[in-house]
């Protein structure tokens, strides 16, 4: 076998073959990018509900209640009563309901209320509870705890005052100014929303609403940080409430139940399934992403094709050399297959490197588009992505080195 | 035992009348010849049909006792691997190859050209070695020149050594000296026909130059072997 040859052959005409591995690159970087985010995507949402069995909330679509009460996208229309959260937190299926209450801000992030519990019993994946980098939950109706990410980006440390915002949006119309919250806990990172999110008691949602009932604050009607604690501050509503059952078997049953409710609409949906909503309606994006970039990577092979196939004829003499030698047609058909081969395998590795590069740079940007990526690092299933890329381009040169050994016995021994 | 010997041979490029109808030719072995003939006479192909890079339409060519034209194509290149050294017109040389490499390639490809090497000189390199500094080139070799700035008479030089490297029996060389000077071309032949004696093989070479002919034990007029030439006199002008 010439490999010796055939590498030295390639690398004297490396100028023009560092085109294709850029291309090769380029393709197999957005098709491992795609993938990795598609993936990350999944992932995340499936740490996010993973530790919650139900999750209640006022009927509408599956989807958008899923979505509003984990996911922070979107909002909820209406809320559901405190008197149907405590028929719920009493039910003998369950183990565990907790109760959060969404709607205000601080800085672009959602505040959530929630009670203290809730960092007991949510679970990040199948069995992480939510820990604390720094501090403790609250324990007074002024406190607040910190997503990780809240913390880092905003730079905030225990002990610092913070101000919420009512509503959402980076530049809030109106802040609950007279009530500030202190930080007493940061929690550690998830890779779930519950990073992007400030934790307050459910208390502490309806204390900064006193005199807001109609959205905005009432002249008149403020009371101070202070006199509201003397209120009773028990919500009269809450957003949505997650539930953990005793036994799975009592999911359903308990499903049923609070469908069938008939004081209140409410609606109780299995996380998992409403997830699988989601991915059913994003079956096709998510295929055509995938066949589009799997198109770019073919793309580059046929370049690939295309630039070994005009190479021949300034390679016609190094051909006639091998030839006159005695070289074999498979020792030619060889060398080409070599040569796509290794520029696939270069462009693979370059492109895989690029997407890693790539996925670290645009993290930020998906950050804001909330999607915490867990690893920039492509899983080993991606082997046997590079590998299938590795041959088919090195198949691609099975006729580029066809077409040498024709060509070179068609020329003979004459100088050309 | 002739080196090469041909019977009732003949070829014709596609759809064209015969280049080549040679009745009868044999060339001895260890004879140096200087195959001579106007431009496009024929003596490349003819040359191309005793490698085994082309296949005659009719008749037979003989290497050794290795009738050429039973042979599959897999088989004749392996066969031009083993007993044949080849020296083109000038750009005999892998630009991106030391000259060392260059001179190498034929044991990396023939396994029996390797083996004889070894057997003679203990290892390819020194095989190597001891061909390039007798034709004068141990010189460039430490400087590790690259081939690309040898001259055209340094690279022709390199090019003997490959052809030579491995004993093959056969050596043929297309117009090797066609862009030297007669001197550097009368030198050329020399060193090639010293070589060439020295490994026991046979030499054809072929020229336009005359003035070699001399050097040559033997001189073949390829008209005066080749039949077709004749029906088409007078179509080529040198
Ligand atoms: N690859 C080819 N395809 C078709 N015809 C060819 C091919 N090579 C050579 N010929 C023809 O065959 C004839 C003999 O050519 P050849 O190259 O053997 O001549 P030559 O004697 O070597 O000439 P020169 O001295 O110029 O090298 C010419 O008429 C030429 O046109
Ligand atoms: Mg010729």
């Amino acid at each position: 076998m010439l490999i010796k040859e055939a590498i030295a052959s390639s690398w004297s005409r490396r100028g023009t073959l560092a085109f294709i591995v850029l291309t090769i690159a380029l393709s197999v970087a957005l098709l491992i990018g795609v993938e990795k985010v598609r993936e990350e995507v999944r992932a995340s949402f499936d740490r996010s509900i993973a530790g919650t069995d139900l999750i209640v909330g006022a009927r509408g679509g599956e989807l958008q209640l899923l979505l509003y009460s984990v996911f922070h996208i979107g909002q909820a229309t209406r809320n559901i009563s405190w008197d149907s959260y405590q028929k719920i937190a009493a039910n003998r299926y369950v183990e565990w309901a907790e109760p959060i209450s969404l709607g205000d801000s601080h800085r672009g992030y959602r505040v959530v209320g929630a009670a203290p519990s809730f960092f007991e019993h949510i679970r990040i994946g199948r069995d992480t509870a939510l820990g604390f980098s720094q501090g403790a939950p609250y324990k007074d109706l002024y406190d607040v705890v910190l997503g990780a990410e809240v913390a880092k980006v905003l730079g905030y440390q225990l002990g610092e005052q913070i101000v919420l915002s009512h509503g959402m949006g980076k530049k809030s119309f109106s802040d609950h100014k007279d009530k500030p919250f202190r930080i007493v806990g940061i929690l550690a990172g998830t890779g779930t929303p519950v990073d992007r999110s400030l934790f307050v008691s459910n208390e502490a949602i309806t204390a900064i609403h006193v005199g807001w009932e109609a959205g905005v604050p009432i002249a008149g009607m403020q009371q101070s940080a202070e006199e509201v604690r003397k209120l009773s501050l028990t919500p009269k509503d809450v957003t949505a409430v997650l539930v953990g059952v005793k036994s799975k078997l009592g999911t359903f049953h308990l499903q049923r139940q609070i469908n069938s409710y008939r004081k209140e609409p409410l609606q109780a949906i299995l996380p998992g399934a409403a997830l699988q909503q989601l991915w059913e309606l994003l079956r096709n994006v998510e295929s055509a992403l995938l066949i589009v970039s799997a198109c770019v990577v073919v793309a580059g092979l046929i370049g690939m094709l295309a630039v070994l196939l005009t190479s021949l004829s300034a390679r016609r003499r190094e051909l006639a050399i091998f030839r006159a030698v005695g070289a074999r047609p498979w020792h030619i058909v060889f060398m080409l297959v070599l040569e796509s081969a290794l520029v696939s395998l270069v462009g693979a590795l370059l492109g895989l490197l690029a997407a890693v590069l790539g996925l670290y740079l645009l993290s930020p940007v998906l950050e804001d588009m909330g999607l915490y990526l867990e690893s920039y690092y492509p899983s080993w299933e991606y082997l046997t992505l590079l590998l299938m890329i590795v041959a088919a381009g090195g198949l691609t040169g099975i006729w580029p080195g066809l077409q040498a050994y024709r060509l070179s016995a068609a020329d003979g021994l004459s100088s050309r | 035992m002739a080196a090469i010997s041909i019977e009732a041979l003949s070829f014709a490029w596609a759809q064209q009348s015969p280049v080549i109808d040679i009745p009868s030719c044999s060339i001895a072995a260890g004879e140096m010849v200087f195959l001579q003939g106007p431009s496009g006479s024929g003596k490349s192909t003819l040359l191309n049909l005793m490698t085994g890079m082309l296949v005659p339409q009719r008749g037979e060519i003989r290497i050794g006792d290795t009738r050429l034209n039973r042979l599959n194509s897999v088989a004749r290149d392996r066969f031009r691997a083993d007993h044949i050294g080849f020296i083109f017109q000038s750009l005999n040389l892998l630009p991106y190859l030391s000259i060392e490499a260059n001179v190498q390639l034929a044991c990396r490809v023939s396994k029996q050209r390797r083996q004889r090497a070894i057997a003679r000189f203990g290892s390819v390199q020194s095989a190597c070695t001891s061909l390039l500094s007798s034709l004068g080139l141990a010189e460039l070799v430490d400087e590790k020149r690259p081939v690309s700035q040898l001259s055209v008479g340094q690279q022709q030089r390199v090019a003997i050594a490959r052809a030579l490297i491995g004993a093959p029996e056969l050596i043929i060389a297309d117009e090797p000296t066609s862009a030297l000077d007669t001197a550097s071309a009368q030198r050329f032949v020399a060193l090639l026909q010293a070589e060439v004696k020295a490994a026991d093989a046979t030499l054809i070479l072929v020229s336009h130059d005359e003035r070699l002919a001399p050097q040559f034990d033997r001189v073949i007029q390829l008209a005066d072997i080749n039949q077709a030439s004749k029906t088409m006199g007078g179509v080529y002008v040198d």
